[in-house]
């Protein structure tokens, strides 16, 4: 059993030089739970998520700029803070 | 012996993706004497709509694409089927896989029809914004042929649902300001704070297992004592493992993209799922041995489970199987010649279409949900699910029964039999 030429989603798969899998045939593959595309992200496209509001150190919210962050006992990382009397 | 039959069991040769398809459809139609006149209407498709759009590039640039929407049919409901992003996507592959799920729909008895779509792009080579551009330019281009009452797409290949929201924003824009909250419904697979469902990562999965516990029940195998081996830990073979670890079975091997490993103590599948996200792939596995596929594929087990690609069982490799049950969770993973070696053999199976329904069938759910305004629990949908597919699957046995046939033209026979019933009773206009 060869591994034949690469056609199909294989083409583009950014995984084609390591696939184990046969292929018996000179079929081209259109389905393949593994296909994997050059594009960013796991399956593709990276999402968009609520991390946009999450600055690197991890503060969210009114948090993310405010002078208090790191010295705030209120505040935890990760978790959006829009209302706050202390914000400076 | 009916023509299909003689072609299937011809030598192998080279088969287009449309001609397999019409193959397997002409074999169950001759078996089940159908009806000629409706043989006639399903063998085409009923709409092809092609689209050349232009998008403006990152550059300033324009560059003109080209998109695809096929719908199959619609007698027994709207047209349903995903849109794939992919330089290979043609008319001809497209037809195919929008014929395929018009069977998958009617197999599973939710009221769809079948359609396929998508744009023939490398999205390797776009960026994030300009794939936002061509997305929305082709759902614009597309217009009312689709629409939630009329064509839905859903995700596939190079697609997800970050795509899909863009294509409902999209199409929302498109419709009058005070009927936009009623047609969320357009696509299905979108983010779950967009009127995504819960329960749709794992559905796939999830339909596999319900058919195999079904499968244990007729032979009445008690699962907590059974083996199993799964090619594939993407999606659908992870989650099928995953779900089948409370039931007390053991996994022993598996393969992918990677490589292939064994343990005859049992391998933890969420440990092992924890690794593939992290590593890639199950090549290095701790607990475990490195094994080649003639091994894997040769192993002793009940129950295999393909969950990767097409063209894994063919007449080379069905002869070395030692499974009592093959349980299709990826799409077309058995070679028609590869057919005829398991059912000489006596190895069960249970055909992709109908094994891997679950994706679909939760699709529907999605669907159903965002027509009614709700948001079902995970556990509601589960039940629902189980609900769709069990049936199905003791209508399919009994239909293998009834016609003395494999479970895959049984598959078809059922999809044919519900189509058959709804022209037969409507009749053709005028």
């Amino acid at each position: 059993m060869k591994k034949s030429m690469s056609k199909g989603l294989c083409e583009t798969c950014i995984r084609k030089d390591e696939c184990t899998y046969i292929r018996m045939n000179s079929e081209p593959v259109h389905f393949c739970e593994e296909f994997t595309s050059g594009c960013k992200g796991n399956d593709g496209f990276e999402f968009r998520t609520e991390s946009e509001n999450v600055c690197e150190e991890g503060y969210a919210g009114l948090c993310k700029n405010c002078e208090n962050r790191k010295c705030c006992s209120i505040c935890q990382k990760g978790m959006p803070v829009w209302q706050c009397e202390e914000y400076i | 012996m009916a023509k299909a039959e003689r072609e299937i069991n011809a030598k192998p040769r080279k088969r287009s993706v449309y001609e397999s398809v019409k193959l397997q459809f002409e074999k169950a139609a001759d078996l089940m004497n159908f009806d000629p006149n409706i043989r006639k209407i399903l063998s085409q498709t009923q709409n092809e709509i092609i689209v050349h759009f232009p998008v403006k590039m990152d550059n300033g640039k324009i560059e003109m694409f080209t998109g695809y929407r096929v719908q199959h049919n619609n007698v027994l409901g709207p047209y349903k089927g995903g849109l794939r992003f992919h330089p290979d996507v043609d008319i001809d592959e497209v037809r195919a896989l929008a014929t395929w799920m018009t069977w998958k729909s009617a197999i599973a008895d939710i009221p769809f029809g079948g359609a396929k779509g998508g744009i023939q792009i490398d999205p390797s080579k776009y960026s994030i914004a300009e794939l936002e551009r061509i997305s929305r330019r082709f759902a614009f281009a597309l217009g009312n042929n689709i629409g939630p009452e009329y064509d839905i797409p859903a995700p596939d290949v190079n697609t997800n649902a970050q795509i899909m929201a863009w294509i409902l924003d999209t199409y929302l824009s498109m419709v009058p300001a005070n009927e936009r909250q009623r047609c969320i419904h357009v696509v299905t697979g979108k983010p779950i704070e967009s009127g995504g469902s819960l329960g749709r990562e794992k559905a796939t999965g999830q339909g596999v297992v319900y058919c195999i516990e079904e499968w244990a029940k007729d032979k009445n195998f008690d699962l907590s004592k059974a083996t199993y081996i799964v090619q594939g830990f993407g999606n659908v073979g992870s989650w099928a493992a995953k779900l089948l670890k409370p039931k007390g079975s053991k996994l022993i091997a598996v393969h992918d993209v990677t490589g292939a490993i064994m343990n005859e103590n049992g391998i933890d599948p969420d440990d092992l799922a924890a690794y593939v996200k992290k590593n890639g792939g199950v090549k290095g596995y701790h607990n475990s041995k490195p094994i080649d596929f003639e091994t894997f594929i040769a192993m002793n087990a009940d129950i295999f489970i393909p969950a990767a690609l097409e063209n894994q069982i063919t007449d080379e490799t069905a002869p070395l199987l030692n499974v009592k049950l093959v349980a299709e969770g990826a799409n077309g993973p058995t070679t028609p010649e590869g057919d005829i070696i398991l059912n000489k053999r006596g190895i069960d199976f249970i055909p992709d279409i109908l094994c891997n329904a679950g994706g679909v069938i939760v699709s529907y759910f999605e669907w159903l949900q965002n027509k009614r305004s709700e948001y079902w629990e995970l556990e509601e949908v589960d039940c629902k699910l189980r609900k769709k597919i069990v049936p199905a699957y003791k209508k399919v046995r009994d239909t293998a029964r009834e016609f003395n046939t494999d479970w895959r033209t049984a598959a078809y026979i059922v999809a044919l039999r519900r189509l058959e019933k709804v022209y037969q009773e409507r009749g053709i206009f005028p």
